[in-house]
């Protein structure tokens, strides 16, 4: 019974001005497309070492993140040319790696097609008023399609087929922040919980900021894609009856804490923070020690941003906020989940759950 | 507004046909805000035992005061704008334990600053924790007045479920009738309230205290509380005594607006300690939403929004005013309800007790059938608001309880 949001700074979805769109069909490519950018694994694992280490007391945490640079988006293999975008995707199947040593395997897209498939997919990056022209190479078993909601793309039901590629056309109308899927195929919904998603983010043609306003204006952003794996779900993906799909690692940008990326910012900054739920449950994502203002959200400026410390992400949904990082920040600003899921599978050492999931720490520079 | 009117209408006669038998003690209910005034506190987190309207008991860590009883929720720490708040937490627990407060800025601990705790390159707490047999000193300036979640953040997914939460309140420096910065955030001191929300899972419980392994993967609610309590036990007065250690009642006891008796509205202050979405819902009257997690909706801009139905996301608060205000000032000569209404006999919902008096009129009581047992004492309509999630409208399973309270709203002139 969770119809009535009835807050009015929930953001009806209102019908804008449409243009046209197309679904073209395409022949499978001989061969890969030479890679365009070949993205490096997404979750910016690398990065986790440079989680500080400190212990209680010390200024070590502070000094390791020091080095740190801002916080930006990931890299995106869409390329421009003549106002139109072109983003190239590999359905494909992979594994991920987990805290505790744990393996699974996945279905994602990959930015090349000798690039393992990342979670979450490659960042599809544009400007508002640009055609976008993405191409899906489906190396699965099975047929996908893709599905921008927010878009003007009709539903594609019938995907491209095992070893085919299918292209969708789109204008970027407008500036925000959204969610790309598997479209709905008959084994869609099952593509996107073994995390065939990403995030899509159009920039604004003028004015800067996520949405070309001076509310909306940051120094640094990130995205924060959330998703869930259910190990038990992912062994058996087009058989594992959905009724007891119940996800046991919680990822922020394909990782679970401990080995979640930092995002790193300095004091007097304003962070941007570009949440996409791509997952199959609502999250409520909170700071400790700062707040975050709404701007955005389901790629629709916020009429009125207003400030909170935690703001619930629905699944499916988006929401832009920024974060004024105060002069005399603390070095670091836990960003969580507030329904608890900031475990891994619920492991315990000595009686204690461990730390881990939706967790990771904004990173201040003095 | 047809929904509204007619929810009106056959507002007390709802509350009878769907409300359980109260508890036999249930008395003249005494409601509202219980605190405990700083701005030092001295707190100590213990194990202790909730009861349940089912007759269970489980087993419940919290914060207490310390020295005084066990008691779930932790105390309602009540502070002023500007105080340099001191709190002292004495652990008792047989692991580390700290209270973390999310929403506040520029918290030292032992005088060193509030940070994340990290052992051999592992992350072992969001803040300092005292250790068993330990304590720590927690120091804030209370900077910014509204109402703050409070809970340990040390083994958050085991010690939070387990009860260490509570509610903290600043209020605007010389302005106790005041949420926030300005008039635009006044109301009824004499009218103020927390809903305090969490779940019990008493498998998780039952495995800490004896010490069994236990999967927090696997959470299973069972009980939906509202400051420590499941309905009916939620409409017992503040201190009840056969509820010895949850004393926080969350009965809404409310009169008519009125613009020279009763101008201000009543304030609820929503906090989610739990680890679900709560779409809270009150009956009879929709709430404005004038703060969320200690930031105004009111001073300057106003964007408040009214509604029925608040979805209090964990690690949230709402601040909500609410007005009842007679819309259609029914009376039983001059204006009388235009639907024939229901036989009483069928008004009486089990064990023979009623909330309702006898009349579908505001401050009119009639004949009941007899044997039949009221609560009503002048009057008055009472008025379900729980959580719409309905399951959670239950006590291990078995409706109606959990996340539910009343709402009472008494006559203009008052219940004398
Ligand atoms: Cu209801
Ligand atoms: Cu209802």
């Amino acid at each position: 019974m969770r119809a009535p949001h009835a807050s009015a700074r929930r953001f009806a979805l209102a019908c804008g001005a449409l243009t046209t769109a197309t679904v073209l069909l395409t022949q499978p490519p001989a061969t890969a497309q030479p890679s365009l950018t070949t993205r490096s694994s997404a979750t910016a694992k690398s990065a986790v070492t440079a989680l500080p280490a400190a212990t209680a007391g010390s200024g070590a945490a502070a000094e390791r993140t020091r080095a740190s640079t801002a916080a930006a988006l990931p890299s995106s293999p869409c390329t421009p040319n003549a106002g139109v975008r072109a983003c190239e995707l590999w359905a494909k199947t992979g594994t991920l790696a987990l805290p505790g040593g744990v393996t699974v395997p996945i279905w994602g897209y990959a930015a090349a097609a000798g690039d393992p498939p990342s979670l979450p997919g490659p960042l599809l990056l544009a400007t508002a008023g640009e055609t976008v022209r993405v191409t899906v190479h489906n190396m699965l078993g099975e047929a996908t399609s893709l599905g921008l909601p927010e878009q003007d793309v009709p539903p594609d039901t019938t995907g491209a087929a095992p070893g085919a590629s299918r292209t969708y056309e789109f204008t970027a109308t407008r500036p925000g922040t959204f969610r790309y899927e598997a479209g709905l195929t008959g084994g869609g919904p099952r593509q996107v919980a073994m995390g065939l998603a990403g995030a899509l983010v159009v920039r604004p043609a003028s004015g800067g900021g996520a949405y070309g306003t001076p509310t909306t204006a940051f120094d640094d952003e990130a995205l924060v894609v959330l998703q869930g794996i259910d190990p038990a779900f992912n062994a058996a993906p087009s058989t594992y009856p959905m009724s007891r799909y119940r996800p046991r690692y919680w990822l922020i940008n394909g990782a679970a804490y401990p080995d979640t990326a930092p995002i790193p910012t300095a004091q007097g900054h304003r962070l941007l923070l570009r949440y996409v739920n791509a997952g199959l449950e609502d999250h409520p994502m909170s700071l400790a020690g700062a707040y975050q203002s709404v701007v955005g959200a389901d790629g629709r400026e916020a009429g009125h941003p207003y400030t909170v410390l935690s703001e619930t992400v629905i699944a499916g949904g988006t929401m832009d906020a920024v974060v004024a990082v105060p002069p005399g920040a603390p070095p670091l600003i836990p960003l969580f989940e507030a329904a608890r899921h900031i475990d891994n599978a619920g492991h315990v050492t000595a009686g204690t759950v461990d730390l881990g999931g939706m967790l990771t720490f904004i990173a201040v520079t003095p | 507004m047809l929904v509204r009117k007619a929810l009106r209408a056959v507002t007390a006669a709802a509350a009878l046909v769907l409300l359980p038998a109260p508890q036999a003690h249930a008395a003249p209910p005494e409601s509202g805000v219980s605190c405990t005034t700083g701005p030092s506190f001295d707190l100590a987190a213990a194990d202790g035992a909730a009861g349940f309207p089912d007759g269970n008991t489980v087993h419940m860590w919290s914060y207490t005061v310390d020295g005084n009883a066990f008691q779930l929720p932790g105390p309602v720490l009540c502070v002023t704008e500007g105080d340099v708040v001191t709190v002292t937490l004495r652990n008792t627990l047989p692991e580390p334990v700290s209270l973390f407060v999310p929403g506040m800025t520029g918290v030292t601990a032992d005088g060193s600053p509030a940070q994340p705790q990290f052992t051999g390159g592992t992350l072992t707490s969001l803040v300092q924790a005292a250790p068993p047999g330990g304590t720590v000193t927690y120091r804030f300036t209370a900077s910014a007045p509204g109402t703050y979640l409070y809970a340990s953040g040390t083994d958050p997914a085991k010690q939070v479920q387990m009860g260490l939460y509570g509610a903290l309140i600043v209020r605007p420096a010389g302005h106790p009738d005041r949420a926030y910065g300005t008039d635009a955030s006044r109301f009824n001191p004499a009218a103020e309230y927390i809903s305090l929300l969490s779940e019990v899972d008493p498998d998780l419980h039952a495995a800490v205290e004896n010490g069994r392994p236990y999967d927090v993967t696997k959470l299973h609610p069972r009980y939906w509380l509202i400051n420590g309590r499941s309905f009916p036990d939620t409409i017992a007065p503040n201190g009840a005594g056969w509820l010895p250690s949850q004393p926080y009642g969350s009965l809404i006891h409310i009169r008519p607006k009125d613009p020279v008796t009763n101008p201000h509205p009543a304030l609820v202050r929503y906090l989610n300690a739990g680890d679900r979405i709560h779409p809270f819902h009150p009956h009879g009257n929709h709430g404005r939403v004038i703060g969320r997690d200690a930031h105004t909706l009111v001073d300057g801009a106003d964007l408040s929004a009214e509604n029925f139905l608040a979805d209090i996301g964990p690690g949230q608060t709402w601040d909500v005013t609410y007005d009842w205000t007679d819309v259609e000032k029914w009376r039983p000569g001059t204006n009388p309800i235009p639907v024939p209404l229901p036989q009483q006999q069928n008004l009486v919902y089990k064990d023979d007790a009623t909330w309702y008096g006898g009349s579908p009129y505001l401050g009119v009581t009639d004949g009941l059938p007899v044997g039949v047992t009221s609560y009503n004492e002048c009057g008055e309509y009472y008025q379900m608001w729980h959580s719409h999630a309905l399951n959670e409208a239950a006590n291990y399973e078995a409706g109606f309880g959990g996340m539910m309270t009343l709402e009472r709203v008494d006559p203009p002139g008052g219940c004398s």
